[in-house]
C-alpha cells in the first residue's frame, strides 16, 4: 500500500460523517424538547372545553351543568382546588403532572387529562 | 499477487471462512461498550482486505457468503435481514469510494462501518414501525466512524504486511 496513513480526503470524509452525527444530535434535541410539551385538556361531559399548556400558570373555574370546579395549573402540575361536588374526590386525587394521568369529577362529568409528550419512561432497543 | 482463477477462488473461500469466524467471535464476546447495536465489526476487516487485495466481485462474494452462512448458523430470519441490508449498503459505499481512488483503506472502512449501521437502522425503523428508532442515528453514526477507523487501521496494516511479503 502506497498510502498507509490517512490522507486529506479521508480526514474530510471522517469529519463530514462525524458532523452529520453531531448535527443529528442537535436536531433530535430540539425535536424532543418540542415533543415534550404537555397539555392539560379539560372536558365536560366528554367534549373538550379548554386546553392549556402544562407549563402555564392558570387558575380557572369551570361551571358545569351540575356544579363548579376550580383548577389550578402551576409549576408543571395541575390539581382541583375547589368544587361543590359531594365527595371531593377530584380534589383529593391531585396534583398530577405526568402524561396520561387524569383527574375526574364524576358528579360534574368533568375530566382533566394531561396529553402530549411522548409518554415513555424509556425506550429499549 | 493472485495468479490463477483457482487460487483466487480458494483465497476467497479462506477469507469467507475467516470473516465468519470473526462474526462468531464477535457474537461470543459482546465488547461491552454499553450501547446495544454497536459492535467492532471485525468481519469488515476481512471484507476490506478482500476488496483491496482481490476485486470488488470477490469481496462481494466473500461478504455474501459470510452473511448467508452466519445467518444460517448463528442467527435467525431477523438477524439475517439486518445483516443483509447493512452488508449490502456498506459494501456498495465501500466499493464506490474505493473506485474514486481518493481515499485510503481507513477512510473507506470508516464510511463502510457507518453505512453498515445505517442499513441496519433503516431495517429496524421499518420493522418496528417506529420512527423513534431514528433517535439512534447519531449514536450509530459516531460509533461507526470510530469502529470503522479501528478496523480500517487493522486492514491497512495487514495489506501493508502482505505487500511487503509479496503475497
Amino acid at each position: 500500500m502506497k498510502n498507509k496513513s490517512l490522507n486529506k480526503a479521508d480526514i474530510l470524509l471522517i469529519t463530514v460523517l462525524l458532523a452529520i452525527g453531531v448535527l443529528s444530535i442537535c436536531i433530535m434535541h430540539a425535536a424532543s424538547a418540542e415533543q415534550d410539551a404537555k397539555y392539560v385538556c379539560v372536558s365536560v361531559n366528554g367534549s373538550l372545553s379548554a386546553r392549556y399548556m402544562l407549563s402555564d400558570d392558570v387558575t380557572e373555574t369551570f361551571n358545569t351543568p351540575a356544579g363548579y370546579n376550580t383548577i389550578i395549573i402551576r409549576g408543571g402540575q395541575v390539581c382541583v382546588i375547589d368544587s361543590d361536588c359531594k365527595n371531593h374526590d377530584c380534589i383529593k386525587a391531585g396534583p398530577i403532572s405526568r402524561c396520561g394521568e387524569m383527574l375526574l369529577c364524576l358528579p360534574h362529568r368533568l375530566c382533566i387529562e394531561i396529553t402530549g409528550g411522548d409518554g415513555y419512561d424509556a425506550v429499549s432497543y | 499477487m493472485m495468479r490463477s482463477r483457482t487460487e483466487r477462488i480458494a483465497s476467497a473461500g479462506l477469507l469467507a471462512a475467516l470473516a465468519m469466524i470473526f462474526s462468531y467471535i464477535e457474537s461470543l464476546l459482546p465488547l461491552g461498550i454499553g450501547i446495544p447495536g454497536v459492535k467492532l465489526g471485525l468481519a469488515n476487516i476481512v471484507i476490506v482486505i478482500a476488496l483491496y487485495k482481490m476485486s470488488a466481485g470477490y469481496a462481494f462474494a466473500v461478504n455474501m457468503c459470510r452473511i448467508g452462512v452466519s445467518a444460517l448458523l448463528f442467527g435467525n430470519m431477523y438477524s439475517a435481514l439486518y445483516a443483509v441490508c447493512g452488508g449490502l449498503l456498506s459494501f456498495a459505499v465501500m466499493a464506490l469510494l474505493k473506485k474514486t481512488g481518493r481515499f485510503t483503506i481507513i477512510g473507506v472502512s470508516a464510511a463502510g462501518a457507518v453505512f453498515h449501521n445505517m442499513g441496519q437502522l433503516a431495517v429496524a425503523a421499518l420493522a418496528a414501525h417506529t420512527p423513534q428508532v431514528l433517535y439512534y442515528f447519531a449514536v450509530l453514526d459516531i460509533a461507526g466512524v470510530i469502529t470503522g477507523v479501528i478496523t480500517g487501521v487493522c486492514a491497512s496494516s495487514v495489506c501493508a504486511i502482505s505487500e511487503r511479503r509479496g503475497v
